[in-house]
């Protein structure tokens, strides 16, 4: 320490008595405010999950209807899992989903979990949505069919959220489920993405999953999703941290049903050039800066760097993807 | 007792103003003598000169926050004898990592004729703390008046130990910039 130093700090003795009082002065209408919006996000955010929950197994009723193709196609474009992205959060209607499929990947193992009304329904390459489809709901989805509200889910492909994406989608990308990918590569992948969900559900860290339709809303996060993912990849998970206080990161996932390629997201504040040099992180850069160059060769397959936006955003990218694979994720992420 | 009665006992030289002072803000020039000194008894030692000095300066005296008053002669006694002991020893405690970080802001220039007084960096280091957002203020104050430690400012503000880093890190940067730009040399 030095004696510049402690002038400085013997120079803050005279600070003006108002900027001291104002440190001073205990948590007011803000920290209301604060407590009221940290109760107040969790009671609203579990509200909307159960809305979702609500409307998604209003919908999925309505569309399992025991007729052709087209319910085949709306039920795996409009299922709940498909507007959750292939899974749903466990605060919701539970895990309703059955993934254990034979061999072939057409007719599942465990009899008991789909009745043989809806096996009925299973063409190649679809899977079952829930465990248990009662009487009632079958009764209610056959009522359903006639009503023009199921064409209208039909027509729905997109998954809300996604079309604020300002590029176009490759040919190559299929974002989140609906994707009508070949039927045997979809076949070979559901145990394997069954394997993958099973483990996001396993993890019990601080971060809770969330229904991938309602992750991809959350501002400004949604701002940041790629336009571009590798040929197979599909949205697997989104997880947000369970403790109110965190609101400011959120993780996505997608996964070709082998590898998972992750965006941790973290708002804080901008970071400078100074604090940047000061990292203890190997590969982390300015967005606007990045360049395919920079990209770091895999280790054992494995890519992962770190991108810093002017607005304070840090995405980690994380993935077993080539170099150019991760470019192109990178670089359609908005700079 | 509230401030102005307390401020007319020690006008009428009443020894019932020491209790008063020292039931009232007992606890708070304790706890910023015990930021910088870190030992009881220095800190218990700093206390009661500070009374003591109340008592010598009021009157004429008569402090409109009698608070801050007192706080500032705790914090200014506590500095001295932390000089004192501590002088050319790295202590423990914040103190030492609190000056260190006030390193970085000292302006790079070195004139040893034209040092600035130490009235008029007073001056200066009040305008620049004028011009900053109301947080950021209040925690660079936080932190280099009071000398609290990162996980008690956070906790004080509700802001994440990262932010309150971050938020000192680019205060004492524009310090020094400031200081710069006023041609201080210290």
């Amino acid at each position: 320490m030095s004696d510049q130093a402690m002038k400085l700090f013997e120079a803050l003795s005279d600070v003006d008595e108002e900027l001291l009082e104002r440190c001073n002065r205990k948590e007011s209408k803000s920290s209301v405010y604060r407590v009221f919006w940290k109760y107040g996000k969790t009671i609203a955010a579990c509200f909307c999950l159960v809305a979702v929950g609500a409307a998604a197994w209003t919908g999925y009723r309505l569309v399992t209807a025991p007729c052709g193709a087209n319910d085949s196609a709306s039920m795996q474009n409009n299922s709940p899992a498909a507007l959750a992205g292939g899974e749903q959060s466990a605060d919701t209607a539970g895990r309703g989903y059955n993934y254990e499929y034979d061999e072939e990947g057409t007719e599942p193992v465990t009899a008991a979990a789909v009745p043989e009304s809806q096996a009925s329904l299973m063409t190649e390459g679809m899977r079952t949505e829930s465990t248990a489809v009662d009487d009632k709901a079958l009764a209610a989805s056959d009522e359903a069919a006639v009503r023009p509200e199921i064409q209208d889910m039909q027509d729905q492909t997109a998954v809300p959220g996604r079309e604020q994406a300002s590029a176009p989608v490759s040919e190559s990308v299929k974002l989140g489920s609906g994707q009508e990918s070949d039927s045997g590569a979809y076949q070979n992948m559901d145990s394997e993405w069954a394997d993958l969900l099973e483990k996001e559900y396993a993890i019990t860290d601080s971060r809770q999953l969330l229904v991938w339709e309602e992750a991809c809303r959350i501002e400004p996060f949604n701002g940041y999703m790629p336009t571009f993912l590798p040929e197979g990849y599909k949205a697997l998970a989104a997880r947000q941290s369970s403790d109110p206080d965190v609101w400011n990161n959120m993780i996505f996932k997608w996964s070709n049903g082998e590898h998972i390629l992750c965006l941790d997201m973290t708002l804080a504040e901008p970071m400078t050039k100074t604090e940047l040099e000061k990292c203890d992180g190997l590969h982390e850069y300015f967005a606007q800066e990045f360049e395919r160059e920079m990209v770091p060769e895999p280790i054992e397959g494995q890519i992962s760097f770190t991108l810093h936006y002017p607005d304070g955003m840090r995405i980690i990218f994380d993935g077993y993807l080539t170099a150019d694979e991760m470019w192109d994720v990178a670089d359609s992420v908005l700079k | 007792m509230k401030d102005t009665d307390i401020i007319n006992l020690y006008w009428a030289r009443d020894e019932r103003a020491i209790h008063e002072t020292q039931h009232r803000y007992g606890r708070y020039c304790y706890s910023i003598a015990f930021n910088i000194l870190k030992d009881r008894e220095d800190s218990d030692e700093c206390v009661n000169d500070t009374w003591f000095r109340a008592w010598n300066v009021i009157p004429p005296k008569r402090p409109e926050r009698l608070e801050l008053f007192l706080g500032t002669i705790t914090r200014n006694l506590s500095f001295d004898k932390w000089k004192g002991k501590h002088a050319m020893k790295r202590g423990s405690g914040e103190m030492p990592v609190a000056l260190d970080e006030l390193t970085e802001c000292v302006p790079d220039r070195h004139n040893t004729e034209d040092e600035v007084e130490a009235a008029e960096l007073g001056r200066l280091i009040n305008e620049f703390l004028h011009t900053l957002p109301e947080k950021e203020c209040n925690v660079f104050l936080r932190r280099y008046w009071y000398v609290e430690e990162y996980s008690e400012i956070g906790k004080r503000y509700g802001i994440k130990l990262n932010t309150v880093k971050t938020m000192l890190f680019r205060t004492r940067a524009r310090l020094k910039d400031y200081l710069e730009k006023e041609g201080v040399v210290l």
